[in-house]
């Protein structure tokens, strides 16, 4: 096999890896900079929207459908824990409090999970087997799906901040938010969109990763990870920013275990994160 | 600006976390047993258990007592799912033992019990659970830990007490905290996981007598031995290993791995032991690889039926599991067991081996004539060393271990040999361990 | 009235920063609130606004009394500030900033009915519409703030400095501006530190001190106050 399609198959791997990452990071950031909150669970709402998928295919589910359902139920959650867990209240210290609440909301819906579903592994149908071949090497098909979906998520999401009047004022929101007071958005509505547009693309991160890979209760723990990098990476706020770091993050999974090792990948991120703070403390395309 | 804080908050926090995860690398935790998947596991056609276990000793004489078994597992954490299959397969195993009423030893009849702690997958859980088992509970025997860190941190305990301590497993047969003649009460009731190398390696010779470039694939947790074993091994086949590439604990996503040792062009893929050997194999067969795929790990055929689901890609694998599917009537009954009393969790095949712990420790007692001075059951062990002087639920075995350890404290018994084929499982049967 | 405050205190973590302000205006004014730094100007429209819920004292508007009502139910009666940070969205562009302004329009049509209008009242923001807002100059940002606030079709408009750090000349036309706004019906609550130009365009005028209001009459009244000129006006 000549090293071209080594580089191939690695880089198809990491870019497939990389827009789970983004996926994650795209929720995270908006979390974030709308509702100025750390949502530490973010990677229980991956897991659960895998879990959920597993569910729902259990039940006869077909798995397209089964994955659109359960970003819609992730995306109610979302919106449910906005309203009963992260809304702010007076007397509240908002980033503390969500870091506490996150956090032992980690727990609560790990431990749920492994109640319910047990500690076993589990698998969803597979996105495709085999591989096609791209330039005469096999490159797996259901890497291949897993980028479509990711990117077209992306497509729709930034065609609907763009381009809706929701959308905008979402933005707006996270950009200034008592200037969004004063055109007449209610923060609350925009963290609930928030939310439910964070939960569902984690959601569809997770049901993703759990057919290429598989489930398991602690699947959660690395993506959210891997999104908190990337949002240092990629600069708060910035969606462009969230792409190009998850796509660095996934490329660097991809393509160092192959040509260099394992243990440099995992040095990888931590190497680029102290670089980008060292030299753009606000990220790469971060604004100030 | 509030966000900005956040965002500094983000920064530390990402950054303690991917130095903790380094950190943790480090430390080459690992676990080896199955990794458990959805197994539907084989439709039950027996109802609750109507003949005692394997133990059984007939009706009590003399004086009934009580023989106190500490465990000590991961129960919580993400070893949690070993730990449940260990303690739930020793429930049984008292169960089974119990409702014969007990097992004679000397000229005593004992009652089982078993007492549960959780290690919570670190040294210092471990540690205190042992001194809570030892000094608390006075129990005659402890079993227990996954984890090498584990056993280091229960064998101090149970040393200073003078307590006999059966280790639960052996990541890395050999290791520092394995067996040895410098800790004279640890003794090992489960095989080496290395020993299926040579058994995979003749069937292989035998069915796929072309194949002979093997690529190995290595969890980075101190194989070093095991894979020079296996080197000398492969090399007396005429075969060689063309490529070797190490993974670390964790690692979830195996086509970066597969990728590298596809380039290799091997006849042979070769996944040592670990809980993802079903991942790799999805792995490998969507790069392309067409070749023969070895799991040389308690993960169970069904499990790579279930999770990698392309039949295409479920062919010419061999596995070295405990094969639910074609259970021996013994394995049956512990499965029958458990599915009788946890209808809604699959059977998973660690605990077959679990089960065998206890057993054996009760059978060096049997022969000991009495639970009592730890040092005395050691001695007994070490001269168990002929066949068939244990018995097992993979049939008999015996004691082992000083040509590899310097000490005869290690189990030996037939290991389970599969092979699947379009997506369907073939049992080859029982091999012995060889010797070489 | 229409717009009444009365007794109006605000607190900043216990220090008393507007003590008991009374003012009101009625449809059709123009009313300026002038002070020096820190008298407490900022406050007491972000209290207008629903950004700062009131220690004591009512606000009433239209009949109804809006103190610590939330903004955007304060948006919605048509009470709209252009607070002194300009409140805009940096990086989105010119247009996109608008559009946000038409946020409560839930009429598609309607709204780019607006945006057109309103454009066409700031030539040099329609020059600019794709850029981003962060890289306007200040004089067309303050214009691109008011142009936002018009978007939400406000009946009574909260300045607060708009003339703040602006040339002479933009000064001049960012005047020209609020008047043409008050010609076209919409009523406006002026805070200016720049109080010849405020006194110029009002009618009537609060002269804030301390959190206080210490003088209170027709423009005119004020503009030859000895008090106003040696303070204000520095004459
Ligand atoms: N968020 C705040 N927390 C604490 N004190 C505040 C806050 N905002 C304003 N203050 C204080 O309240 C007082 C009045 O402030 P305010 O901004 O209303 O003054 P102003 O009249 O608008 O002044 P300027 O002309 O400089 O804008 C000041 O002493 C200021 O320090
Ligand atoms: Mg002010």
């Amino acid at each position: 096999m000549s090293s071209l399609d080594l580089w191939l198959q690695a880089t198809v791997n990491g870019i497939a890896l990389g827009w789970l990452y983004v996926l994650m990071a795209l929720g995270l950031t908006l979390i974030l900079s709308i509702m100025g909150i750390l949502q530490l669970a973010h990677g229980e709402i991956y897991m659960l929207g895998a879990y959920a998928v597993h569910y729902l295919v259990g039940r006869g589910l077909g798995l397209y459908p089964a994955i659109a359902t359960s970003m819609f139920i992730m995306a109610v959650l979302g919106i449910i824990l906005e309203r009963g867990l992260f809304r702010p209240r007076s007397g509240r210290e908002v980033v503390l409090c969500s870091i506490v609440i996150s956090t032992g909301l980690t727990l609560i819906l790990t431990s749920a999970i492994v109640v319910i579903f047990g500690l076993y592994t589990k698998s969803l149908p597979l996105l495709a087997t085999g591989s096609v071949e791209i330039f005469g090497a096999a490159v797996p098909k259901d890497r291949i799906l897993a980028i479509g979906f990711s990117v077209l998520a992306l497509v729709l999401l930034y065609l609907f901040l763009k381009k809706t009047r929701l959308g905008l004022a979402m933005i707006a929101s996270a950009q200034n938010r008592e200037g969004s007071f004063l055109k007449g958005i209610n923060p609350n509505r925009m963290s609930m969109a928030a939310m439910a547009i964070g939960c569902a693309l984690a959601a569809l991160a997770g049901a993703l990763a759990g057919a290429i890979l598989q489930l398991q209760p602690y699947m959660g723990a690395l993506p959210m990870i891997k999104g908190l990098v990337i949002i240092v990476l990629g600069g708060l706020g910035s969606i462009p920013g969230a792409l190009i770091g998850g796509l660095i993050l996934g490329l660097i999974d991809g393509i160092v275990p192959v040509f260099f090792s394992p243990a440099v990948a995992s040095v990888g991120p931590l190497v680029v994160v102290i670089l980008v703070l060292l030299f753009r403390p606000k990220g790469l395309l971060g604004h100030d | 600006m509030r966000s900005k804080r956040v965002f500094l908050i983000c920064a530390v926090l990402v950054i303690g976390v991917l130095l903790f995860s380094l950190s943790a690398c480090a430390k080459e935790e690992t676990t080896t047993s199955s990794a458990p998947a959805t197994t539907a596991a084989p439709s039950t056609t027996a109802g609750p258990e109507t003949t005692a276990g394997p133990t059984t000793t007939g009706a009590p004489a003399g004086e009934v007592k009580t023989l106190k078994i500490g465990t000590i597992m991961p129960q919580t954490g993400p070893l949690a799912i070993l730990g449940l299959a260990f303690t739930r397969a020793w429930d049984l195993y008292a169960e089974d033992v119990n409702q014969a009423g007990g097992v004679k030893i000397g000229n005593d009849t004992y009652q089982i019990k078993f007492i549960h702690e959780d290690s919570k997958g670190s040294a210092e859980g471990a540690s205190t659970a042992a001194s809570k088992l030892v000094n608390q509970d006075k129990v005659d025997l402890v079993i227990g830990a996954i984890l090498e860190s584990e056993m280091a941190a229960i064998n101090q305990v149970t040393e200073a007490a003078g307590v006999l301590y059966a280790q639960a497993n052996a990541n890395i047969p050999g290791a520092p905290q394995d067996v040895s003649s410098d800790k004279p009460l640890q003794v090992r009731p489960f095989i080496n996981h290395d020993e299926t190398g040579p058994i995979d390696l003749d069937y292989i010779a035998k069915t796929y007598p072309e194949a002979k470039k093997i690529a190995l694939s290595v969890p980075d947790i101190g194989y070093e031995g095991m894979v020079e074993r296996l080197q000398a091994q492969v090399a007396a086949r005429g075969m060689q290993i063309v490529a070797q590439e190490k993974w670390p604990w964790g690692t979830t996503d195996f086509v970066p791995i597969m990728t590298k040792l596809n380039a290799a062009k091997p006849d042979i893929i070769w996944a040592m032991v670990s809980g993802q050997a079903n991942d790799q194999l999805k792995a490998a067969r969507q790069l392309g690889f067409k070749g023969v795929f070895v799991s040389n790990s308690p993960l169970g055929a069904d499990v790579f039926v279930v999770t990698v689901q392309d039949p295409a890609a479920l062919t010419d694998v061999i596995c070295n599991s405990v094969d639910v599917t074609h259970p021996t009537p013994e394995v049956k009954k512990l499965m029958d067991a458990w599915q009788a009393k946890w209808p809604n969790d699959p059977f998973i095949s660690d605990a077959v081996h679990a089960y065998d712990m206890p057993w054996v420790m009760v059978q060096v007692m049997q022969k000991a004539g009495a639970i009592g001075d730890a040092a005395t059951l050691v001695k007994t062990m070490e001269g168990m060393t002929n066949p068939g002087d244990i018995q097992t639920l993979h049939g008999p075995g015996y004691i082992g271990g000083a040509d590899r350890f310097g000490v005869n404290r290690v189990l030996y018994r037939p290991l389970p040999l599969s092979r699947i084929m379009n997506g369907q499982i073939e049992f080859i049967g029982f091999m012995e361990p060889v010797k070489e | 009235m229409w717009l009444e405050v009365r007794d109006l205190v605000v607190r900043y973590e216990g220090a008393e920063v507007v003590k008991g302000v009374s003012l009101h205006l009625e449809p059709g004014e123009i009313v300026t609130l002038i002070g020096s730094n820190g008298a407490g100007k900022s406050t007491i429209l972000r209290t207008l606004s629903g950004l700062k819920t009131p220690a004591a004292g009512e606000i009433w508007f239209e009949g109804v009394r809006i103190d610590g009502q939330r903004p955007q139910t304060i948006v919605k009666m048509g009470m709209v500030q252009v607070p002194q940070d300009r409140g805009l969205f940096p990086y989105m562009t010119v247009a996109e900033n608008l559009k946000v302004g038409a946020y409560l329009r839930k009429d598609r049509k309607a709204s780019a009915r607006d945006l057109a209008e309103v454009l066409s009242h700031f030539p040099r923001l329609k020059e600019r519409a794709r850029q981003q807002a962060s890289t306007l100059s200040g004089g067309e940002q303050q214009m691109l703030a008011i142009a936002t606030a018009l978007m939400c079709q406000p009946r009574l408009l909260l300045l607060d400095e708009p003339s703040m750090g602006l040339s002479p000349l933009m000064v001049g036309e960012i005047a020209k501006i609020i008047r043409e706004i008050h010609e076209a019906g919409t009523s406006v609550l002026l805070v200016e530190q720049n109080s010849r130009l405020a006194l110029k365009l009002a009618s009537r005028a609060y002269v804030l001190e301390t959190g206080k209001i210490v003088i209170e009459g027709s423009a005119e009244e004020l503009l030859h106050s000895e008090h106003v000129r040696k303070a204000y006006l520095g004459e």
